[in-house]
């Protein structure tokens, strides 16, 4: 929970304690890694993948699952858990990737992208200018200094930490999704409940919530930008994890760790 | 039945009195005859609430953002709600709705509230009625708190001050009878000033 993470833990603690209260110690530990969730970077200096292994004790199948991945993407970057982990490790990466390795095709294939997805935001009669420029000026800005060049990976992390501006771009990634599923709602409705509509409201344009598969999809299919996502996974076997790639078909540029609950960025 | 909310925090914990040797016997005897009193002491549901807690200091991305917004809806007004804003501070707003014509509202003057956080519109405002102007509602609490989830969980920074108008009106107008919720005392007794304290439980896909 982003907002009142102390609250969400007295709510929690009043309900622990009404069946079988936890040790003082249990509830101080709790408080110590909220609190160090708090103060963790939005996103965090690369890593190296095999120290996620700690995470796991040995005979857990996540523990082999984490050393394949180690052998190909050796490094990783941690993101801040708090429900926006995919979209901020998606536009982070996507933007990093283009600073340091991007064709200059690549670059203004994704200015254009932005651009048409903001002409098509506009076609929506809910959406308008006043609305939408807060959360896509601050992109396209950014998006037109890759292209110029004058955009370093450094400014680029610094953005991305700085928590409002960050939560704005964030904001924008989860109004790409939602242009993309209501041009294609015919497709998607059924993978959103029924409603698109009613699907956006509850589960894309807050804060905070969750990325799950079709907002996984939506988002690489609208930016035409391949996304791979591995999953450590206990279910699996204990050595590989499982493995797929967002659209269907195209070379991944960005390769995400999926923990239950959670993205990183991976990197080779 | 869509039943708003339940459990809250309280603001401050009352301190519970406790005994020293040092007390009298009469104060103690005093204490248990309070403590064993077999009914809570009434409180009406409408418990003044003073709010002495400061404005929050909007950053000026939420100041450039809440001036557009008033700019649009001084252009573009929503029928039945007029805003009343104090250049000073745009931190807190006042909006004078009018009950829409058709409805059980028709013509009656209610007040809304707007307190706006220094991370808006990413954080929502504080949406509240401001006693005696509170429509008598289903989700509506006597205290001035809207049991809506756009103005908590399902908040989106697209909606502003524009698409919380239209979703409390049109909360009013598709009322069928003018109720309280079935647990106002409670709920008056419980809560703090600000409704965002309130864990609210939504019954149906809005309240």
């Amino acid at each position: 929970m982003r907002r009142y993470p102390l609250l969400a833990l007295l709510t929690r603690r009043k309900e622990m304690e009404a069946q079988d209260r936890p040790s003082d110690e249990a509830i101080l530990e709790q408080l110590q890694e909220i609190k160090s969730a708090d103060q963790a970077p939005l996103i965090a200096p690369i890593r190296e993948t095999v120290i996620l292994c700690q995470e796991f004790d040995e005979h857990n199948h996540q523990r082999g699952q984490i050393n394949t991945v180690s052998e190909t993407l050796s490094h990783y970057r941690a993101v801040k858990r708090d429900g926006n982990c995919f979209l901020r490790a998606f536009g982070f990466q996507c933007m990093h990737q283009l600073i340091t390795v991007g064709s200059p095709e690549e670059k203004a294939h994704f200015r254009d992208r932005l651009a048409k997805i903001y002409a098509t935001l506009l076609t929506f009669p809910d959406m308008s200018p006043m609305i939408l420029d807060d959360f896509y000026e601050p992109l396209r800005d950014m998006a037109d200094a890759i292209v110029a060049g004058t955009l370093t990976a450094d400014d680029l992390l610094q953005k991305f930490n700085d928590p409002m501006e960050s939560d704005f771009l964030v904001m924008f990634l989860r109004l790409v999704i939602v242009a993309h599923l209501r041009t294609n709602h015919e497709f998607y409705a059924p993978f959103c409940g029924g409603s698109v509509e009613a699907f956006c409201t509850t589960d894309v344009q807050p804060m905070g919530r969750e990325c799950d598969q079709v907002q996984i999809i939506a988002l690489a299919s609208a930016m035409e930008v391949g996304v791979e996502i591995i999953s450590v996974d206990s279910a699996s076997g204990p050595r590989d994890p499982l493995r797929n790639v967002f659209p269907e078909g195209m070379p991944p540029r960005i390769h995400l760790l999926f923990r239950p609950g959670h993205y990183d960025v991976l990197l080779p | 039945m869509p039943r708003g909310k339940k459990r809250t925090q309280p603001e401050e914990v009352p301190e519970r009195k406790r005994r020293t040797t040092r007390r009298t016997k009469r104060a103690i005897e005093e204490d248990e005859a309070e403590e064993e009193a077999p009914e809570e002491p009434f409180v009406p549901p409408t418990r003044p609430m003073v709010d002495h807690r400061p404005l929050p200091v909007l950053s000026p991305v939420a100041q450039r953002r809440l001036m557009k917004e008033l700019e649009s809806l001084v252009k573009n007004p929503v029928e039945f709600a007029t805003i009343d804003a104090k250049d000073d501070n745009l931190a807190r707003m006042i909006a004078n709705l009018t009950g829409p014509a058709g409805t059980i509202y028709a013509g009656e003057h209610f007040v809304l509230q707007f307190t706006f956080p220094a991370t808006y519109p990413i954080d929502s405002p504080e949406v509240v009625f401001l006693p005696p102007h509170v429509p008598m509602h289903k989700h509506i609490y006597s205290v001035g708190h809207i049991c809506l989830s756009s103005l908590y969980d399902q908040w989106s920074p697209t909606l502003g001050i524009r698409g919380v108008l239209l979703s409390i009106i049109s909360m009013l107008a598709s009322s069928p009878r003018k109720e309280r919720p079935a647990d106002d005392a409670d709920y008056a007794r419980e809560c703090t000033l600000n409704p965002k304290d309130t864990s609210w439980a939504f019954h149906d896909d809005r309240c």
